[in-house]
């Protein structure tokens, strides 16, 4: 399956990335927006971020 | 009678002396043929991880910094969200190990670390991570709230677009066998490949009418038991999915493809190559360059097609809630809000760490000794910075004492 044709390194990149930014962008519009995980990953951030805050404060 | 007691322990400590060097060998060159046999697939790995794991980090190799405050862990292995980071894991576990061995560990994740390399190691830090039956210690098994409910579970959430485009573009490029790695069933994972690989032939229209035919016989939908010990233990309550498919806007969709690709009636040999672009790019470049300039637009519509098709799969959203929940990220089971209010509660109570982007962070809370190294600010280290070109972000943080 994997040929030293892939040895095209910068085409391989090429195409990656826009595979993977039009997946981004096909997922961003309102009707594909993950109605669980959104919210699950908008409680970590803001769990992370506090946790950041918290943990500085302590050690100043 | 002494004589034959010295006799056996001479011979016991030279035959472990020997199993020792053994293992040695049998681990150096397994390593060796891994590497060999998968050099062309490290190379497209290689480029995978340049851009899509570009947000997490900017070097995929740690070095030890000195003393580790954690004693164990039990890291959430989320797909597609910390491959980099189960690499973080190894160097915390084992100071000093070499990146070769680390790298190793992470990328041939069924290889159990022999005894050899596990003397590097902290022998207590791995203790509580659980492994699946073919002992691969990073793979996707949920949180499981009895088990693991110690106060040292960590993990590294994505946002779900970026997961899911993530996990897209992974399969496109790894073909449907890994596909299934992620919970898919055969089914599942045969269709997304071609839907990804623009193979919208008869074969596929046969496959959706399948996937259909079974949704409307599985009757009542009765609700999947959770799982207990690990993620691959799928039972038939998990495999045999209850997802009504019939009538679906991804059904719709796929069809509109099959029916497209007919219509179109493109050259065999430049189907096979927009098939393969993922994996000879070299030989596809050339045909599809000669047929964009003459028709492009019907090339674009074709290649988007499987792709809108494939994001519409019904059950792909939600998977680092079900796994906070402990089902896993490809379970039948249909979400609820009480569901969304549960995993966030187990990730303000019973996570010790809640991650997002970066492993600097997780560094700074649990190992001093990283801040002073990496972070301090110091002449020198900006200096070598600079030097190899990183945009690394300098920020005054407190040393601990």
């Amino acid at each position: 399956m994997f040929s030293d044709e892939l040895i095209n390194q910068r085409a391989a990149k090429e195409s990656m990335r826009q595979t993977s930014q039009q997946f981004v962008q096909l997922l961003q519009s309102d009707s594909l927006r993950d109605p669980y995980d959104g919210p699950v990953y908008e409680h970590a951030r803001n769990l992370f971020e506090s946790d950041m805050t918290k943990k500085k404060t302590t050690f100043i | 009678m002494w004589a034959f007691i010295l006799a056996l322990l001479a011979t016991i400590f030279a035959a472990q002396g020997v199993f020792r060097d053994g293992s040695h060998q049998s681990l150096q060159s397994r390593l060796d043929s891994l590497y060999q046999i998968s050099k062309v697939h490290r190379s497209f790995k290689r480029i995978y991880d340049e851009y899509t794991f570009i947000e997490w980090t900017n070097s995929s190799t740690l070095r030890d910094y000195g003393d580790k405050i954690l004693k164990n862990f039990r890291f959430v292995h989320f797909p597609k969200t910390g491959t980099t980071f189960a690499a973080t894991m190894i160097h915390y576990c084992c100071p000093g190990m070499d990146n070769q061995y680390a790298h190793a560990l992470r990328q041939f994740n069924s290889i159990l670390p022999p005894p050899l390399l596990m003397e590097s190691c902290n022998p207590q830090c791995f203790r509580i991570q659980p492994r699946s039956r073919n002992g691969d210690p990073w793979a996707h098994i949920p949180y499981r709230a009895g088990l693991d409910l110690q106060g040292v579970a960590v993990a590294m959430f994505r946002s779900p677009a970026a997961r899911l485009a993530s996990q897209l573009s992974y399969m496109r490029v790894m073909g449907p066998k890994l596909a299934m790695s992620f919970g898919f069933r055969r089914v599942d994972g045969l269709i997304l490949f071609r839907l990804l690989s623009c193979s919208y032939d008869h074969e596929l229209k046969s496959l959706i009418s399948q996937l259909c035919v079974s949704s409307s016989h599985t009757g009542k939908a009765a609700q999947p038991t959770k799982l207990e010990e690990y993620a691959f233990a799928l039972n038939a309550s998990h495999t045999h999915r209850r997802i009504q498919y019939e009538n679906t806007p991804f059904v719709k969709r796929a069809l509109e493809c099959v029916e497209l690709q007919t219509r179109l009636n493109l050259p065999p040999a430049l189907l096979r190559s927009l098939q393969n672009m993922s994996t000879s790019v070299s030989s596809s470049t050339k045909l599809l360059e000669t047929h964009l300039a003459r028709e492009p637009e019907e090339l674009v519509k074709l290649v988007q097609c499987g792709r809108e098709a494939a994001v519409l799969y019904p059950g792909l959203q939600g998977c680092q809630t079900r796994m906070l929940l402990g089902r896993t990220c490809f379970d039948s089971y249909t979400l609820t809000v009480e569901d969304v209010s549960e995993a966030k509660r187990r990730m303000s109570q019973e996570f010790l760490f809640v991650g997002k982007k970066s492993v600097r962070s997780f560094y700074y809370l649990y190992s001093c000794s990283y801040t002073d190294a990496y972070w301090h600010t110091t002449p020198h280290v900006r200096r070598s910075h600079r030097a190899v070109g990183r945009q690394h972000r300098l920020v005054s943080l407190p040393v601990r004492r």
